[in-house]
C-alpha cells in the first residue's frame, strides 16, 4: 500500500502539496504513489526562483530511470526556494517523498484554489483504492 | 482499473529515413495528439545518421561537433529520458499509447519489451529481458554500455536501447535495435566512457548474416501485436499529427538552444 498522509492535498498526477509554518506557502512534491510507479529516481529538473506557475502548468520534469514525466503546479503560485538537495541526491523523492524528497517550496496566489484539490481520502479512491 | 492495451486500436507505420529533428518531433506529436482508445506503433531509420542525447542529459560542451560533422553525423535531443545513442545501423522503433491502458510506465516498458524479444526471437535471435543491473544518471556514459533492468539483451549484452516519456495522458516509448556496427564514435567524439566497454550486441552478429531493415521492423511489429493484442492495422498519419510534428520540429527538436540545453 502506498503512503497517503492525511493532512496533505493531492492531484490526480500525483503531486502532494504540504502546509509549512508561513501562511499560504506549501511545499509540493509527487506522492509515495508516484514514486513507486516510476522506479529509482535518477535526476529532477527544478524551475528558477521567483517563476510564477499557473494551475497544473509544468514547473519541472522528473527522470527515474529511463521515463521522464513533468512535473505538475497544483495551484497557481510562485516558487520561494527548490530542494537543491535532490540535485546530489535524487533518490530521496524515492526514499522520503513527503520529508526530504519535496521539490519546490510555493506562495500560494490564492488559498481558494485549493478547494479544488483531492483530499486524502479522494486521493486514495482515484488510486483505485 | 483499465482495459488493457487488448482494448486498443493500434495503427502501424513502417516509415522511411528521415532526420533526426523530424523523427524525434513526430514521435512526440503522436503523443500529444493522441486519441482515446487508440495506439500507435511506427519503425524507422535516420538520415543522417544522428547521435541523439537523453531529455536531462548532460552534452553541451562534450563532444568534438567539427569532427562529428566532418563524419556526417547530426545531433537531436530526445523528449525521452536515457544517455546517448549513435542511431546508424539501426531499426528504430516507438510505441505510443495511453498511459493507464499500458498499466503505468514500468509495467508499460515491460509489455514492450516482451513484444520486442517476440519478434527477435521470431527472427532468430535469442534476445531475453534482463533481470539486473543498475540504474542509471542521465551522465553515465553512452547508453549501449550497460544495461539498465529490464532492458532487451543478447548474452548479457544491450541489444535494445529504449526510452520513455510521458506526456499528458499518453506514454511515449522508442528505442534502437542495433542490426550491425557499434558505438564506438560516442566514445570517440566525447573521450569518455568505460574503460572496459561492452560493445553492443547485433542483430547480424547473433545471425550470422546482413538483415534487411524491413524484414526486422516487420518481426518486431508481430511480437508487439503478439503482447500488445487488440485491433491492428495500418494507415496513414493524420492532418493534426503532421502540423504538431512540423511545429515541434521548428519549436524545440530543429533548434541548437533544444539539442545543446545541457
Amino acid at each position: 500500500m502506498s503512503d497517503i498522509p492525511a493532512d496533505l492535498l493531492y492531484t490526480e498526477e500525483h503531486e502532494y502539496l504540504k502546509a509549512t509554518d508561513h501562511d499560504g506557502v506549501y511545499l509540493v512534491g509527487i506522492t509515495d504513489y508516484a514514486q513507486g510507479e516510476l522506479g529509482d529516481v535518477v535526476f529532477v529538473e527544478l524551475p528558477e526562483l521567483g517563476t510564477s506557475f499557473d494551475k497544473m502548468e509544468t514547473f519541472g520534469t522528473i527522470e527515474a530511470v529511463k521515463a521522464v514525466s513533468d512535473l505538475y503546479c497544483p495551484v497557481k503560485g510562485e516558487v520561494l526556494e527548490v530542494n537543491a538537495g535532490l540535485d546530489d541526491d535524487p533518490s530521496l523523492v524515492n526514499s522520503d517523498p513527503y520529508g526530504a524528497g519535496w521539490m519546490i517550496r510555493l506562495k500560494v496566489a490564492d488559498e481558494n484554489d485549493l478547494k479544488g484539490l483531492l483530499d486524502a481520502d479522494a486521493y486514495e479512491q482515484h488510486l483505485g483504492g | 482499473m483499465t482495459d488493457g492495451p487488448g482494448a486498443l486500436h493500434w495503427r502501424l507505420h513502417l516509415d522511411a529515413a528521415a532526420a533526426g529533428s523530424w523523427n524525434m518531433a513526430l514521435d512526440h506529436a503522436l503523443a500529444e495528439t493522441l486519441r482515446v482508445g487508440t495506439g500507435v506503433v511506427r519503425f524507422y531509420a535516420w538520415d543522417p545518421f544522428t547521435i541523439s542525447f537523453g531529455r536531462n542529459e548532460p552534452a553541451r560542451g562534450l563532444y568534438d561537433v567539427a569532427a562529428a560533422g566532418r563524419e556526417g553525423l547530426a545531433f537531436v535531443r530526445r523528449p525521452t529520458g536515457g544517455r546517448a545513442v549513435l542511431h546508424a545501423h539501426e531499426v528504430t522503433y516507438c510505441v505510443v499509447a495511453p498511459v493507464r491502458t499500458l498499466g503505468g510506465v514500468r509495467a508499460a516498458y515491460r509489455r514492450i519489451n516482451e513484444g520486442l524479444v517476440e519478434g527477435l526471437c521470431a527472427l532468430g535471435v535469442p534476445a531475453e529481458v534482463s533481470a539486473g543491473g543498475a540504474a542509471l544518471a542521465p551522465d553515465a556514459g553512452p547508453c549501449f554500455q550497460l544495461p539498465a533492468p529490464g532492458e532487451v539483451v543478447l548474452e548479457a549484452r544491450k541489444l535494445v536501447g529504449s526510452a520513455q516519456v510521458r506526456v499528458g495522458q499518453a506514454l511515449l516509448q522508442h528505442g534502437s535495435v542495433i542490426l550491425r556496427g557499434d558505438q564506438s564514435p560516442l566514445t570517440r567524439l566525447t573521450g569518455r566512457g568505460l574503460d572496459d566497454p561492452v560493445p553492443p550486441a547485433t542483430v547480424e552478429d547473433a545471425m550470422g548474416e546482413t538483415m534487411d531493415p524491413h524484414r526486422v521492423a516487420e518481426a518486431l511489429a508481430r511480437g508487439l501485436r503478439l503482447a500488445l493484442g487488440g485491433e491492428w492495422d495500418e494507415g496513414s498519419y493524420l492532418p493534426g499529427e503532421m502540423e504538431a510534428a512540423r511545429r515541434l520540429q521548428g519549436e524545440r527538436y530543429g533548434r541548437e538552444t533544444w539539442t545543446w540545453r545541457r
